[in-house]
């Protein structure tokens, strides 16, 4: 996915069109604003905050991890399977950058 | 859904607070604080124990620190990730250590300033508990707003009461500092256990699914 250029701060607001559409979508939002607060976190958490299905919540990840915004670390935790999850750097980057355009997409000044 | 992206920022690191085991371990260091500067308003101004807490505070907080900590997070292990989940939260930068270091001398200066005026002056020696309750309550009032946790304010609230309940129960200063640490310990305690009891009472262990 393509990244939008970062404006400054003393452009006009923007078409919302120019906004990450893949971070745009709510349940991503909430899933990708989670993940950008903490280091890594575990599948069962994210799907508590959330309150999303376990697999529409995979959908979703699978989704942020296809385009480089998400990592995911699969393992047991004793005999039970647990998934690790974690924003990349990119994932990081794209987060910050769809916070500053959704600002000046409503006009609110940074 | 809810898109409010500070918002969900602000519960993920509220999560943190969500079982009450970090209030039971600040609940134990400030009980250590309070029998600290109990032990030197025994032992009276003579002996070795006479200025114990000018010595003793730094130790008692930052070991009782890394204590709670260790014991807090071995027991969110335990208790709180299997239930509810895991969470690691990102470690502060050196900037943000820096920042912290440099907070924590200008109150460590600022405290020893308040001490030699209140030599001179007597009613801010007898108003230091109520200081400390002020302190501890701005302390709170930050958390409650930075991870969205309510009850900190009912406890800022609180700190602020014992404060200068302890400040109007004794004109000795460091009687009325012992008393206020000890009864916020106390305080947190309570307040801890009666949300981990309602944490353990709502959650029940969960299962990991495929991501």
């Amino acid at each position: 996915m393509s990244a939008p250029s970062a404006p400054t701060a003393s452009e006009p607001p923007r078409d919302p069109a120019a906004l990450d559409r893949l971070i745009h979508e709510p349940a991503r939002l909430v899933v990708v604003a989670i993940l950008a607060a903490v280091d890594e976190a575990d599948f069962v958490f994210l799907q508590r905050q959330t309150n999303l299905t376990a697999g529409n919540l995979s959908s979703h990840l699978a989704r942020l991890e296809e385009a480089g915004y998400l990592e995911v670390e699969k393992g047991f935790r004793g005999k039970l399977p647990h998934t690790l999850l974690r924003l990349t750097a990119d994932g990081r980057r794209a987060f910050e950058r769809y916070r500053r355009e959704l600002r000046r997409t409503l006009g609110e000044d940074e | 859904m809810s898109t409010d992206i500070d918002g969900a920022m602000r519960r993920t690191r509220g999560y943190w607070y969500v079982d009450g085991l970090t209030e039971i371990g600040a609940g134990g260091v400030f009980l250590a604080i309070g029998a600290l500067f109990a032990v030197e308003v025994a032992a009276g101004d003579a002996g070795v124990l006479g200025g114990v807490s000018a010595l003793g505070l730094p130790v008692v907080v930052l070991l009782g620190t890394w204590l709670a900590g260790r014991v807090v997070t071995a027991a969110k292990r335990r208790l709180t990730f299997p239930r509810t989940g895991y969470v690691a939260y990102p470690a502060a930068s050196p900037a943000r250590r820096s920042l912290t270091a440099v907070l924590g001398l200008a109150v460590a200066l600022a405290v020893v300033v308040l001490l030699r005026l209140a030599g001179d002056w007597p009613a801010l020696d007898r108003a230091t508990p109520l200081l400390d309750g002020v302190a501890v309550a701005i302390f709170l009032m930050f958390m409650a707003r930075s991870a969205l946790v309510s009850r900190f304010y009912l406890l800022a609230a609180l700190a602020v009461a014992l404060g200068a309940a302890a400040a109007a129960a004794t004109p000795d200063e460091r009687a009325g500092t012992a008393l206020f640490f000890a009864a916020m310990g106390l305080a947190f305690v309570l307040s801890g256990a009666a949300v981990l009891r309602r944490y353990l009472r709502a959650t029940e262990a969960a299962a990991d699914s495929p991501a």
